[in-house]
């Protein structure tokens, strides 16, 4: 059975700065596994080369046995790699309900003629999407606010729409960048219970980049540990949490 | 307050140092020599009004911004959102020129062409975020390719419009191609040496465009093969109908097709906006990044911007060039761009009855104000700039289409 996401060697360089160097880890189907690592460690640059955005200087990334490396972000997503950003990144002055529209988009009849002038097919795809919509509206508790405009959504509530963005598209592997930050202890609790059953009703597999180790060591299956662009460890949590080179890490030389 | 005197004094200081060199020294005759003289007072009188502007700058621009304009939104754009009022609007605009002056009526046909690029050109600046400085490239693609194809091959209106939009089209996807990468201030410069551009190869290409002679003769649009004119080869209007000839028929004529190629230009954008590809344009000028993550391809969707606003603008050259019967490379200068973007801006970004609105008033206020001819880009400058500070949304700030959940 080939992996879901096969990361081999992936290097990225900076001019004179290796901000990932060699870095290789796998993903199976339905697995949700965190990567951690101090500040600065190539986290996030890791989750730029998968999704497309770097383009890595060495190593190859395949998904679901099909090399990705190579392509432009916007098909990988279309593959079913969808990702978040630390900094949300949402269509501030469109309504909730167009943001989950966009994201859509290539699963939408996007034709000039059928789109003008209505045509029944058109229409019954614009009525799934709406209902797709609707329904993660319902999941992400945001259905009462479908018509504001995401600019005036409190924090928590754009966390929650950059990831049921995500989720209309139906992706098989969702990439979340720090989907903590920020949050209070309740709504993190509820983030953690959401990403579980991201994974356990809806199928997706989750990538997850987090600070937050008490949501990390809760969720994840495995997590993998950065430190300066290196795989230091890679293990379930309880191993990871005693991994003498994990400790060291976060805590320098004791 | 002092601190206000003192910055304006510093002001004051600086245009005096600057003034100095500049006006300060006066070359006199005496006898067979020159000598250098001092003179003060052009040197003072530019300083105390460097000071009067200051003060003036620091102590009124703050109280102005304190004035805000009602907002007509919540009564001016429902009229767009019953069938009812659009219907009733649409007949008092259609009925209006059997009752107007042959000159109300000629002008009110100009709004709408302009009515139609602020349109268009909304598509790329209002809705998908380009600023595009040389639009009137694609008006002058649309009104030259007119003329060229009736002159040539004898094509007549009807058939010309749908050939002049794809011609703009075809521009506007090859202008964005070099063009995809670049964004704001880059882009805007590109664009306008695109407009440049086709302004000179109009200008110089004599052998083709007549160069600045321009093009005449140019065939008028008919009724179902109906010509307005007063005797013509095919049949004409007045025969047909047993009516004795009257120039403003065609006047008339004239202003009720622009208006039905505005009420097809409206209901396509605004339906254009509903669709996904409208929604995209609006995604991409929000977060483009975003959108590459959501599987959006930006190149294509800039492209169909590009193509989409560059095809009014198609049209309304089109239409442009068969109610002038004369065109010339002065009616596409950066001047015009100018005018459609302020169109645009001055309605409000993607708003749609903002744009209406403002093509109107920009074409009605030169008229009005003839006796002002002189000072109009002063008057029209200092409007820009009020309108900045007090209602930098537009005329009609642009709504979001409400969706309802299935």
């Amino acid at each position: 059975m080939t992996a879901l996401l096969q990361v081999e060697g992936v290097s990225m360089r900076f001019g004179g700065l290796m901000a990932v160097d060699n870095v290789s880890f796998t993903m199976e189907p339905g697995e949700i596994l965190a990567l951690i690592g101090p500040n600065g460690a190539g986290k996030t640059t890791v989750f730029n080369c998968i999704s497309g955005f770097y383009r890595p200087s060495a190593g190859q990334i395949h998904l679901a046995g099909q090399r990705t490396d190579r392509e432009p972000s916007h098909l990988i997503a279309r593959r079913g790699l969808v990702r978040t950003f630390q900094n949300i990144r949402l269509f501030d002055n469109m309504t909730v309900l167009e943001n989950l529209l966009v994201a859509q988009h290539s699963r939408l009849d996007t034709n000039l003629w059928t789109g003008l002038v209505r045509a029944p097919g058109y229409r019954a795809r614009m009525k799934a999407a709406l209902a797709r919509a609707a329904h993660w509206l319902e999941v992400v508790d945001l259905a009462a606010v479908a018509d504001r405009e995401a600019s005036t959504l409190a924090y928590g509530q754009r966390r929650r729409l950059e990831i049921a963005r995500c989720m209309v598209q139906e992706p098989r592997l969702l990439l979340l960048d720090e989907p903590a930050a920020g949050l209070n202890p309740r709504e993190t609790a509820e983030l953690d219970a959401l990403i579980v059953d991201l994974r356990n009703q809806h199928g997706v597999s989750v990538l997850l980049i987090e600070h937050d180790m008490h949501l990390v060591m809760g969720v994840s299956d495995r997590i993998v540990v950065l430190d300066q662009g290196r795989v230091i460890a890679t293990g379930q949590p309880e191993q990871v949490r005693r991994d003498p080179a994990v400790i060291k890490a976060y805590l320098g030389e004791a | 307050m002092g601190a206000r005197v003192l910055d304006a004094a510093g002001w004051a200081l600086i245009a005096l140092l600057l003034a100095m060199p500049l006006m300060g020294l006066r070359l006199q005759p005496a006898g067979m020599g020159l000598t250098v003289q001092g003179a003060w007072q052009p040197v003072a009188t530019v300083a105390v009004l460097v000071l009067v502007f200051r003060l003036a700058q620091l102590s009124l621009l703050p109280m102005l911004a304190r004035f805000s304009l009602p907002t007509p939104r919540a009564q001016l754009a429902q009229i767009g959102r019953h069938p009812l009022a659009l219907a009733v609007l649409l007949a008092a605009a259609a009925a209006w020129p059997f009752f107007a002056s042959r000159g109300a009526v000629d002008l009110a046909t100009l709004a709408l062409i302009y009515v139609m690029l602020g349109l268009g050109l909304n598509i790329v600046v209002g809705l998908a975020g380009l600023l595009d400085l040389g639009y009137v490239a694609f008006y002058a693609i649309g009104a030259y390719g007119f003329a060229l194809l009736a002159e040539h091959a004898g094509i007549g209106f009807w058939l010309a419009l749908p050939l002049c939009g794809l011609l703009a089209a075809i521009a506007g996807v090859l202008l964005g191609f070099p063009v995809l990468r670049l964004r704001g201030d880059y882009l805007a410069i590109v664009t306008l040496g695109f407009g440049e551009i086709i302004y000179l190869l109009l200008n110089n290409l004599d052998a083709l465009t007549g160069g600045p002679n321009g093009i005449g003769g140019i065939p008028r649009p008919t009724l179902f093969g109906l010509e307005f004119a007063s005797r013509a080869e095919g049949p004409t209007f007045h025969e047909f109908f047993g009516i004795s000839f009257n120039s403003s028929h065609r006047i008339i004529f004239l202003y009720l097709l622009a208006l039905l190629l505005v009420v097809i230009t409206l209901a396509v954008i605004r339906r254009l906006r509903m669709m996904p590809i409208g929604r995209a344009w609006e995604a991409l000028r929000e977060d483009e990044i975003a959108c590459r993550a959501l599987g959006l391809n930006p190149t294509s969707i800039k492209l169909s911007a590009f193509a989409l606003g560059a095809t009014f603008a198609g049209f309304a050259g089109c239409f442009f060039a068969a109610r002038q019967g004369f065109i010339s490379p002065e009616s596409f200068t950066f001047h015009e761009s100018a005018i459609i973007l302020v169109i645009v801006i001055l309605g409000g970004m993607g708003s749609q009855a903002g744009i209406v609105l403002a093509a109107v008033f920009m074409t009605l206020l030169p008229e009005l104000a003839r006796e002002f001819d002189q000072y109009r880009m002063l008057l029209f400058g200092l409007g820009m700039v009020l309108m900045m500070i007090w209602r930098p949304q537009g005329l009609l700030p642009a709504r979001r289409p409400r969706l309802e959940l299935a």
